[in-house]
Parts: C-alpha cells; sequence; structure tokens
C-alpha cells in the first residue's frame, strides 16, 4: 500500500534499499516502538488520557509533516487536528494495535486528498510568497523557497525530506512513524536530497539570470 | 558527497552537512507547533468515549491555536488570509477531572412577564434541558444558570435553545433576542450560536444581540470575546469596551470602542463597505483604539500593513518585536503583537478571583 504512495515516477525499489541499513539497532528500536505503540493504543482505547495524549505527541510531527508535503502550509496544521479527531473517533475499529502507525498516515494521506478534492482552487504558498516580500522578510521567503522546492521533487522524496528537515526526525525515527523500511527511508533521503540541491541551485540560477 | 555528511542527513550524527543543516534552520519555521488546537467543534457528536472528550479539552486547552483570518476588501474581492493563532491558557488534569458531566439542565427562573419553557410558563422548578426552547415575549426576560459556571438572561421577544451542556462545552443557540452573559470558565468553553456566528467566551462578560437579518451585535464588559464564522473560519476579537457586529451575510466588522465618535464609526463602515478608505480610518482611530488597529492589522492587504503598523506605533503603541514578521503576515508574530497591545487575551489568561455578586470578577492577567 505504501508504494502506492509514491507518485511522479519515483519508485523506490525497497528491496534493494535493504542493504543499506543498520538492521540490529534500528529493527530493534523497531520493535520496541511498535510495541510501546501497541500498549499505547490498547490503553487509549480504554479511555486512557494519558496513552491518548502520548500518542498524540508522538505521532503529531509526523501527521503534520505528510500533510505539509502535500497541502499549503497554513493548513497543514488545520487538518492535522482534523487528523487526530478523525484517529481518536476510530481507534476503537483499529484491531491490530501494532499497525497504528501505519493507519494514522494512512489516515492523515487521505485526509490530504480529502482536502484538495474539496479545494476547488490550489494555490499553494502564493500568499505567503507575497507576504514574504511586502514584509521584507528575507529569512521568510528562503524557507518559502525551501519549502517550494520540496515539494516540486516526487512524493516519496517530499515526505521523508519534510519529516527530515522540517519537523526534524531523524531516519529512524521517520521510518519507525511512517511504517516504511529504514533502507527505503534512507535511500529517498538521499537521493531526495540531491534532487533537492539541484533544484535549489537551479532557481538560483533563474533568479541571478533574472536580475542580469 | 561523503559517508559522513550521509549521516548526518539520516541520523544527525557526524560531521554537520552545512547545506542540510541552514535548510534545517530555516524550514523549522514549518514545524508543527500546536500541542492541541481549537477542535471541540469538529468533534463528532457521538462514537467518541467521554474519556477522549475530555482528552481533546484538555489538549485544547494546553494550548488552542484559534485560527485568526481577516478578510482583504478590495475592489469588491473577499480573499481570506490566515493570519494568526493565539494561545490560550492551560487547565490542568486535575481541574478537568473536576469537571464532572452535567447534563442535568440548567435552572430558569423569572424575571418579568412570563417567559416560556418549551411551552409551558418557567415557574420557580423550571429547568431547560438539552434541546428545549426557551423563549421570551415583549416585556419578559428570564434568567438561566449556564451550569455551574456563570448565568445570563434572555431579554423580551428572545429565543434561544440549549445545544450542549457537559463538562467540555456549554452551548447554546440565540435564534432571535438579547442575550448577556456573566460566565467564569476556561476560554472556549461556553459558547454562544448565532444564525452568522458563534461567540466563544474567552472569560468575560458580554450583551449579544440577534438582528432580525440574522446579523449580530456584541458588546464586551470584561475580558475578551471572540465573534467567529465558521463556515469562512474568520474571527474577530473583541476585548472590553468595546463591541463588533456581523450583517445578516455574516460579514463581521472591526472591533470598535463603544464609546467611539461618529468619525471612527463612519470610517470603519466605510473600509467595512469594501472601499479601501484606509487613509481615513487611520486618522480617526487614537490612541485608545489599538485593538481596532489591530484587528485592521489583520485584515489589510499585505501591502498595507506597513501604514497600519506605522499608525499604530504613531499612536504610542509599542513596537513589535520583530515588525518584519509581523508585517509579514505570520500568525505568531501578529498574535504575540494582538497580545501586547491588549487586542487578544494574554498568556495564562484568565487568572482571576472568584466571582463576587457584590462587584464585578477582578481579571489578572498573569505576567508574562
Amino acid at each position: 500500500m505504501l508504494r502506492t504512495e509514491v507518485e511522479q515516477g519515483a519508485m523506490v525499489s525497497l528491496a534493494s534499499a535493504e542493504h543499506h541499513d543498520a538492521p540490529s539497532r534500528d529493527e530493534g528500536d523497531h520493535d520496541d516502538d511498535r510495541t510501546l505503540d501497541a500498549q499505547l493504543v490498547q490503553a487509549a482505547q480504554r479511555g486512557d488520557l494519558s496513552a491518548m495524549t502520548e500518542l498524540h505527541d508522538r505521532y503529531a510531527p509526523m501527521v503534520h509533516g505528510i500533510l505539509l508535503s502535500r497541502v499549503p502550509a497554513r493548513e497543514a496544521d488545520d487538518i492535522a487536528q482534523d487528523v487526530f479527531v478523525q484517529a481518536i473517533s476510530k481507534l476503537q475499529r483499529l484491531r491490530d494495535p501494532t499497525r497504528f502507525a501505519g493507519w494514522l498516515a494512512m489516515i492523515t494521506r487521505n485526509a490530504a486528498t480529502d482536502h484538495h478534492r474539496r479545494k476547488r482552487v490550489e494555490a499553494p504558498l502564493v500568499e505567503e510568497r507575497h507576504a514574504g516580500r511586502c514584509g521584507g522578510a528575507e529569512r521568510r521567503l528562503r524557507a518559502i523557497e525551501a519549502l517550494d522546492a520540496i515539494k516540486s521533487l516526487p512524493m516519496a522524496y517530499r515526505e521523508v525530506l519534510v519529516l527530515r528537515l522540517v519537523e526534524g526526525m531523524t531516519g529512524p525515527e521517520i521510518a519507525r512513524r511512517t511504517g516504511l523500511t529504514a533502507g527505503s527511508v534512507r535511500v529517498n533521503l538521499h537521493r531526495g536530497m540531491k534532487l533537492l540541491r539541484q533544484a535549489l541551485q537551479d532557481r538560483a540560477d533563474q533568479a541571478s539570470e533574472g536580475s542580469a | 558527497m561523503s559517508e559522513d555528511r550521509h549521516d548526518y542527513l539520516w541520523d544527525g550524527s557526524g560531521p554537520v552537512d552545512d547545506e542540510v543543516a541552514e535548510l534545517e534552520d530555516l524550514l523549522a519555521d514549518f514545524r508543527y507547533r500546536g500541542s492541541a488546537t481549537a477542535i471541540d467543534s469538529r468533534l463528532p457528536a457521538r462514537g467518541v468515549k467521554g474519556n477522549a472528550r475530555a482528552l481533546w479539552w484538555l489538549m485544547m486547552a494546553a494550548g488552542v491555536a484559534l485560527v485568526v483570518t481577516g478578510w482583504v476588501g478590495r475592489d469588491g474581492e473577499q480573499v481570506a488570509l490566515p493570519v494568526a493563532r493565539l494561545q490560550t491558557p492551560t487547565i490542568s488534569p486535575q481541574q478537568v477531572a473536576s469537571l464532572a458531566p452535567t447534563q442535568t439542565g440548567w435552572e430558569v427562573s423569572v424575571l418579568r412577564g412570563t417567559p416560556t419553557c418549551d411551552g409551558a410558563a418557567v415557574d420557580d422548578g423550571s429547568k431547560l434541558m438539552v434541546g428545549g426552547w426557551l423563549e421570551t415575549r415583549d416585556g419578559d426576560e428570564a434568567r438561566i444558570a449556564v451550569g455551574d459556571i456563570g448565568e445570563m438572561k434572555l431579554g423580551p421577544r428572545g429565543r434561544m435553545q440549549l445545544v450542549q451542556s457537559d463538562a467540555r462545552i456549554k452551548r447554546v443557540e440565540l435564534q432571535r433576542g438579547r442575550l448577556h452573559a456573566i460566565v467564569d470558565a476556561p476560554p472556549r468553553m461556553f459558547l454562544v450560536d448565532t444564525p452568522t456566528a458563534t461567540a466563544v467566551d474567552l472569560g468575560c462578560e458580554y450583551t449579544l444581540e440577534v438582528q432580525p437579518d440574522g446579523g449580530v451585535a456584541l458588546a464586551v464588559d470584561l475580558g475578551w470575546v471572540a465573534l467567529e464564522m465558521t463556515e469562512q473560519r474568520l474571527a474577530t476579537y473583541v476585548p472590553a469596551g468595546f463591541r463588533s457586529a456581523t450583517d445578516g451575510e455574516g460579514r463581521a466588522s472591526l472591533p470598535v470602542r463603544r464609546d467611539s465618535g461618529s468619525a471612527l464609526e463612519a470610517a470603519v463602515a466605510r473600509y467595512q463597505g469594501r472601499i479601501a478608505d484606509l487613509s481615513g480610518l487611520l486618522q480617526a482611530c487614537d490612541a485608545a483604539d489599538l485593538p481596532t488597529l489591530w484587528q485592521l492589522l489583520a485584515r489589510v492587504p499585505a501591502p498595507d500593513r506597513r501604514r497600519v503598523y506605522d499608525r499604530i506605533v504613531a499612536l504610542g503603541g509599542q513596537p513589535a518585536s520583530d515588525p518584519a514578521a509581523l508585517l509579514a503576515g505570520e500568525m505568531a508574530a501578529l498574535m504575540s503583537y494582538g497580545q501586547l497591545l491588549g487586542a487578544v487575551p494574554p498568556p495564562g489568561w484568565p487568572e482571576r478571583t472568584a466571582p463576587d455578586t457584590a462587584q464585578p470578577p477582578v481579571w489578572a492577567p498573569a505576567a508574562e
């Protein structure tokens, strides 16, 4: 199912990526994480408030990052809230609590898709860029340009780069939270970063040509 | 590209990749910040356990991000601009736990005339239950206990329904008439729906009246009220001593001082009429109108923000700590500046004394 999220020809060979892993530690952490998730989910299903809070805190960056790679930045927070509302409403239906990460990621991606269906006109980041220029906020403008460049990449790279560079998650964390294998995350991060450097360079070149 | 750089990209270990680090620093501005949001109204009415609802209330109270948007009224075109978010105060889990469900109805009593509760004349034992309607005719007035968090009065020719009353939310629908509410509760616990907007209590006393065309008039005596137009995701923050209104189509006015002069009234009316008479509006404001100007700052198109900001400072308003971010329309900067100007509740609001019937509650915002 996760492979279906790979868009724009960026299909990654997950099998070939496996040898990049540091398998023992990452996989061990992954197992521990799934066990803890399962315990938290079961507690949350019984109505344990602290478990729900813990799940929220653990997964909010992942949810937000997935959304940010798909929807305008100004919309991501709100949709993230919708996702958690939806997830908590459906939590009783999650039969295998060890699959919480992938289940939540799926809800998140579906929420982004629904968002685009609802939108009549999509004009991501236009307002932010405009505001940045008018306010003279050079840093803000550069940030928007960088995010824009990430969003120009194929989805497989876009998502992991946002999670790594925006949300501050490490590669192993991304793997644990999204349900992707560590190998595919690593490969997508590196390939994505290479493409991002190129995209940023192209933009810089275009800007200098434009100003010349 | 070396393997060391790969390591930094992978897990932050090894020598820092300067380019990656710069991107991390730049893009951190987009990072998820909310621990919770104003999602209470989005929760489904069924299928969620009470504890889950309580959790979301706790999370909401622990750091609500109210999305505030403004309208750009220029050349007849309306554009929603997301501009701000507001951190509202925290309440402890113990406080949440103490808020036991109270689906027992609200006590109603007669102040004048013969109000009716679900068609029956109100008497000493009357209670307004969830789903029930309270109505007043000419000369009638009724008092309603808002659970255990306050009270309100429904004036003549009024009609209201109790929509929800539990540990998390007390919600009524005011269909017509005038309501005066005094509430002592965490922000966003008490909500009044009207045909065009929802009045969201942020800790205050206020009067709300539904006009014949469905528009509302709000006047705030204490604290702050957010007048939210849910469909459009718009909000107007109205502080004590100010009033605001929506028209029948849900268009919200700027908040204006209740004792403002006619010049400001006219200027606001012109601006709300989508004629961008910004200069006249700016000149009509004085030092007491900074909350009005702050809201204007949130609504004007980006190129006009500088003019509004300059006027605020010229009138004695404190300069923003980060004017560039403010003028760029960054939400955090805008809300922080609103707090500085008293246009929105400060962090930690409200810390208050217990309500006293002999004198108004003392509202003591926490020191920043």
